[in-house]
C-alpha cells in the first residue's frame, strides 16, 4: 500500500495540472437531456444515432475487507454486466429497456422497460417499467458515472436504489428564461410491497419492500405515487426535490380487509454541481414508515440519511498516449439512521446506523470509463450503539460499451 | 496548495494505519471468542453455530407468527447480556387451590409481544398476578456449566438451611422434553432431570435451552420441537406461512457447540491490590457462600471442558432473594421468590456490549452495582448489610473486585 501512496505522489508532482475549465455555453442548455446522465444520457444512443441498438456498461472489482481486525482476504466481485436496448419506433414514440447481471447470473432483471410517447417539451407520458425518480441517484446510477465504487447508503437503504417500478405518468421540462430550467417527474406506480416490515428481521428495512412480483400486480391495489422536481439554473448543476408514497402494506386480500393501511413516505433532496474542476454531489433523505405498534421499537417508523461528495481532477488531457484521459481524487461522507428513534425504558438513541468516509483515485482512460481505487472506513452501530469498525480496500473497472 | 493537502493527508494515513485497517479488540473485552483446544471440525461447527446465533429471521423464514425478537443476538448482542429493551415477560396468576395457573388461555407462559404484519401480537391480560420481565444473561462460558456434574452442584444444596447460615440453596428438577437423552451420571428425581440454565434453571441443557428459545422467544418450529407458537385468543391454530419445522435438528446442534465452546470471559486487572482486597472481601462478607467463586468440571465430549476449573461465581441453586426482586412468577420447585444464583463472570464486560452502559439484575433494571447489592434481600440480606457496614474504600475495592470478573 505504501508503494502505491509513494507512486501516486510521484504522479501528482511530476505532472503539469492543466486547466481545462471554461465556462459552460447557455445555448446548449436546450440540448442536453432532462436528467444528465439518466437513461437518455447514454453514449449508446448519443454516440450511434437514431437507430436500434445495444449498449450497456460493466462492473468489476477486487475487495479487501477487513472487520474489527478480522478479514477474509482478497476477493473479486462480478457486481454488475447491464444491456441497454433502445429503439426510437417513430420521432415521437421511443423504447428504452435495461437488463441487469448482478453477480454473473446470480441476479437477473429487467431494470427499465419503457415507452415514451413525446407530445411537447412539457408534457410526455412514459409507461412500463421506469425508474422511480427519488433522488438523483436512482435515476442516474450508472457505475461508470461514478468515481466510488461503493453506491451511497443513503440511496441505497433508505432510497432502494436501484427501485423500478411499473406505472405511468408524465414527465417534461419548463424554461423560465433561457438559461433556467425546471423538469418534472411525475408517476403513479405499484409501489413498495410489505417486506417493507418483515421482509428483514433487523427491522424496517425499506429495500426489503422491492417485490419481484409487483412487476406483475399490485400487492394492495392502491398504488403509490413518486415524482420529482429538478431545477437547472443558468449557472451550472442540479438542485432536485422528490418523494415517494403509498401504501405498502397487504391490508387487503381478494377485496377484503385484513390489517389498516399503513404507508411509507420518502422525502428526498439532490444536488450535482461542477465547478472548475471540483465536482460535487448529494443526496439526503428522510422516510417515514407507518409501523404496527406491537412491532415497538425493534422496527423503525422513522429513518433519514445523507451523503455528500466532492471530486477534484487533477488531471486532465494525454496520459500514457490516452488523449482524453483524466485522474480524480474523490472523497465521500455518508451517513444512515436506520432507526431515528430512542428507547422507551432508557431514553437512550436506537442506533442501527451506520457512517462511511471513501477516498478514491479514478482514473478515466475515456470519458466513458472509470479505473477506481477506493478506501473506504465505516463505523456500524447495532440498536444498542455497540460499534463495529470496518474497512474496505477496492479495486475495480467500471465502463459503458 | 492541494498537492502539500494531499501530502499531509497521505502521511496522516500512513502513520495511523491501525486505525485506518482496523484492530481487534482485546481479548479480555469482548465474550465471541472460541475455547482454546477445539478440533478441526470442532471449529468449523463451532463457525457454523456462530452463524446460526446471527441469522436474523423474517416473514419468508419462519419468524412468529407471533415473536419477541428476531434473532439470538438481538437479546444477547455479541453473546452478552441483553439491553432491557429486549426484556421478555412470563406471566400466568395464582389459583385459589394454591397452584400457579400459566394462563395458557391467554398464550402464557411467555408474552410474545411481537407478531408479523397483519398478524395480532398477544397482550398481557389484567388477570395475571405474576409478572416476570427477564433480560437476555451473557451466553458465553455455557459449556463449561454444562460440563459441571450434577453431583458438584447438589452438594452446596441445603434446602432447610441445617448449617444454619441464613442459606438455603435449592436446585430446580424440571421435566425433560421428549428429545432429551440423558447422560449416565444425570441424577434423577421423581422423572426430572436438574435444571442449570434460565433465571430459574427451568432448562436441563444447552440443547433444552435453544429449543426453547428458538420456539418462545422468536416463534421459529425446530426438529426438536417442531410445532409453530401461534396467539390462541384469534381463534384458530394459524401461524405463519412457513412449512414447520423452520430450522433443522442439524442448525440447532451448530447453536449447541457454538454455546458450548465459546470461551469464559477472562478477567482483568485481577493481579491489582484493590481487585484484591475486593476478592478477600467478597468471601468474608459471605457473598461467595452463594456466588462460589470455582466449580470443577466432570467429563466432556469437547476436551477443553472436561475437568477443568470453571470460575463462574455461581452454585447455579435457587435463592429466596426477598421481596423487592420478587416476580410472584414460580416455575418447576422455583418460587416467585427464588431465583438461580447468576454466575457473575463477564460482570465488568456487560457495559462493553452494551453501548456503554450496563445493566444489571433479570430485569436490566440498574447500571449501579451498590443499588444491586442493595436488592439482594432473602438469604443474601446479612450479606448485603455487611456490605453497607464497610467503609468507602472497601465498598469500592469489593466493587472493582466484581469490575474485573
Amino acid at each position: 500500500m505504501k508503494h502505491l501512496i509513494v507512486l501516486i505522489l510521484l504522479i501528482i508532482f511530476s505532472t503539469n495540472i492543466e486547466n481545462a475549465y471554461s465556462q459552460p455555453d447557455p445555448d446548449s442548455l436546450q440540448k442536453t437531456p432532462d436528467v444528465i446522465g439518466g437513461i437518455y444520457d447514454r453514449p449508446y444512443i448519443s454516440q450511434l444515432g437514431n437507430k436500434i441498438a445495444i449498449g450497456g456498461y460493466a462492473e468489476i472489482n477486487s475487495n479487501f475487507h477487513r472487520e474489527e481486525g478480522i478479514e477474509e482476504g482478497l476477493s473479486f466481485e462480478a457486481r454488475r454486466f447491464n444491456l441497454f436496448f433502445y429503439s426510437p419506433i417513430s420521432a415521437r414514440v421511443k423504447l428504452t429497456s435495461e437488463l441487469e447481471f448482478e453477480h454473473g447470473t446470480e441476479e437477473i432483471a429487467l431494470e427499465t422497460a419503457l415507452v415514451d410517447i413525446l407530445f411537447s417539451t412539457t408534457l410526455n407520458l412514459r409507461m412500463g417499467i421506469l425508474l422511480s425518480p427519488l433522488g438523483r441517484f436512482n435515476i442516474a446510477h450508472d457505475s461508470p458515472r461514478y468515481d466510488i465504487i461503493d453506491r451511497p447508503l443513503v440511496s441505497t437503504q433508505i432510497i432502494p436504489s436501484t427501485l423500478s417500478e411499473v406505472g405511468l405518468g408524465l414527465f417534461g421540462a419548463f424554461y423560465a428564461t433561457p438559461f433556467d430550467r425546471f423538469t418534472y417527474e411525475i408517476y403513479t406506480v405499484n409501489g413498495l410491497s410489505s417486506g417493507v416490515v418483515g421482509g428483514s428481521g433487523e427491522g424496517t428495512r425499506i429495500s426489503a419492500g422491492k417485490s419481484s412480483e409487483s412487476f406483475g400486480e399490485d400487492n394492495n391495489g392502491s398504488p403509490a405515487f413518486t415524482g420529482r422536481l429538478a431545477f437547472n439554473p443558468s449557472f451550472g448543476g442540479e438542485l432536485g426535490l422528490s418523494f415517494h408514497s403509498g401504501y405498502y402494506n397487504d391490508y387487503k386480500i381478494e377485496g377484503e380487509p385484513v390489517d389498516d393501511k399503513r404507508r411509507l413516505t420518502i422525502l428526498a433532496l439532490d444536488f450535482e454541481y461542477k465547478w472548475k474542476r471540483f465536482h460535487f454531489r448529494g443526496e439526503a433523505a428522510n422516510a417515514k414508515i407507518d409501523v404496527p405498534a406491537s412491532l415497538g421499537e425493534l422496527f423503525a417508523d422513522k429513518q433519514k440519511g445523507f451523503y455528500g461528495e466532492v471530486g477534484y481532477t487533477f488531471l486532465k488531457g494525454e496520459i500514457f498516449n490516452m488523449p482524453d484521459a483524466s485522474l480524480t481524487l474523490v472523497s465521500r461522507y455518508d451517513a444512515v439512521d436506520l432507526n431515528d428513534g430512542s428507547f422507551a425504558f432508557t431514553g437512550q438513541n436506537i442506533g442501527d446506523s451506520a457512517k462511511k468516509l471513501t477516498i478514491g483515485l479514478s482514473f478515466r482512460p475515456t470519458v466513458e470509463t472509470s479505473v477506481r481505487l477506493n478506501y473506504a472506513r465505516n463505523w456500524q452501530r447495532d440498536a444498542f450503539n455497540n460499534l463495529t469498525n470496518g474497512m474496505n480496500i477496492q479495486l475495480g473497472v467500471a465502463t459503458y460499451f | 496548495m492541494w498537492k502539500i493537502i494531499f501530502t499531509v493527508v497521505l502521511l496522516t494515513a500512513l502513520t495511523s494505519c491501525s486505525e485506518l485497517l482496523t484492530e481487534a479488540p482485546a481479548g479480555d473485552e469482548v465474550f465471541d471468542a472460541p475455547i482454546d483446544g477445539l478440533t478441526g471440525a470442532q471449529l468449523k461447527a463451532h463457525l457454523d453455530g456462530d452463524e446460526a446465533f446471527g441469522e436474523v429471521f423474517n416473514v419468508d423464514t419462519g419468524l412468529g407468527p407471533v415473536f419477541n425478537q428476531t434473532a439470538c443476538v438481538n437479546c444477547h448482542p455479541d453473546e452478552g447480556r441483553g439491553h432491557p429493551s429486549t426484556n421478555l415477560i412470563r406471566f400466568g396468576r395464582m389459583g385459589q387451590d394454591g397452584s400457579f395457573d400459566f394462563m395458557l388461555e391467554f398464550g402464557g407462559p411467555q408474552l410474545q409481544d411481537r407478531a408479523i404484519p397483519g398478524y395480532p401480537a398477544e397482550i398481557l391480560p389484567p388477570e395475571a398476578t405474576g409478572i416476570s420481565e427477564r433480560g437476555g444473561p451473557i451466553a458465553v462460558g455455557l459449556g463449561l456449566i454444562e460440563a459441571i456434574p450434577d453431583l458438584t452442584i447438589l452438594a452446596n444444596e441445603d434446602p432447610n438451611d441445617s448449617d444454619g447460615d441464613g442459606i438455603s440453596g435449592r436446585a430446580n428438577f424440571v421435566a425433560a422434553p421428549d428429545y432429551y437423552i440423558p447422560p449416565a451420571d444425570k441424577i434423577i428425581r421423581d422423572g426430572k432431570y436438574l435444571g442449570k440454565f434460565g433465571r430459574k434453571a427451568t432448562a436441563i441443557d444447552l440443547l433444552h435451552q435453544t429449543v426453547n428459545a428458538y420456539k418462545a422467544d422468536m416463534g421459529i418450529s425446530t426438529d426438536f420441537d417442531p410445532v409453530d407458537i401461534f396467539n390462541p385468543l384469534i381463534g384458530n391454530r394459524v401461524g405463519d406461512n412457513v412449512a414447520d419445522p423452520e430450522v433443522s435438528a442439524e442448525t440447532v446442534q451448530n447453536l449447541v457447540i457454538y454455546l458450548q465452546t465459546l470461551r469464559a470471559p477472562l478477567r482483568r486487572n485481577e493481579n491489582d491490590a484493590v481487585v484484591q482486597q475486593g476478592d478477600a472481601l467478597f468471601t468474608q462478607i459471605g457473598c461467595a457462600k452463594c456466588h462460589i467463586p470455582e466449580m470443577q468440571s466432570g467429563s466432556s465430549l469437547i476436551n477443553p471442558l472436561a475437568f477443568v476449573p470453571v470460575n463462574l461465581y455461581s452454585d447455579l441453586l435457587l435463592h429466596d432473594m426477598g421481596p423487592a426482586l420478587a416476580d410472584n412468577f414460580p416455575e418447576g420447585d422455583a418460587t416467585g421468590t427464588e431465583w438461580r444464583t447468576t454466575p457473575l463472570w463477564g460482570l465488568g464486560i456487560v457495559k462493553n456490549l452494551l453501548g456503554g452502559t450496563p445493566f444489571f439484575l433479570h430485569d436490566g433494571t440498574t447500571s449501579d452495582l451498590e443499588e444491586v447489592i442493595n436488592l439482594h434481600l432473602g438469604e443474601a440480606e446479612n450479606a448485603r448489610n455487611d456490605f453497607f457496614a464497610l467503609d468507602e474504600a472497601s465498598k469500592n475495592a469489593l466493587i472493582s473486585f466484581l469490575n474485573s470478573l
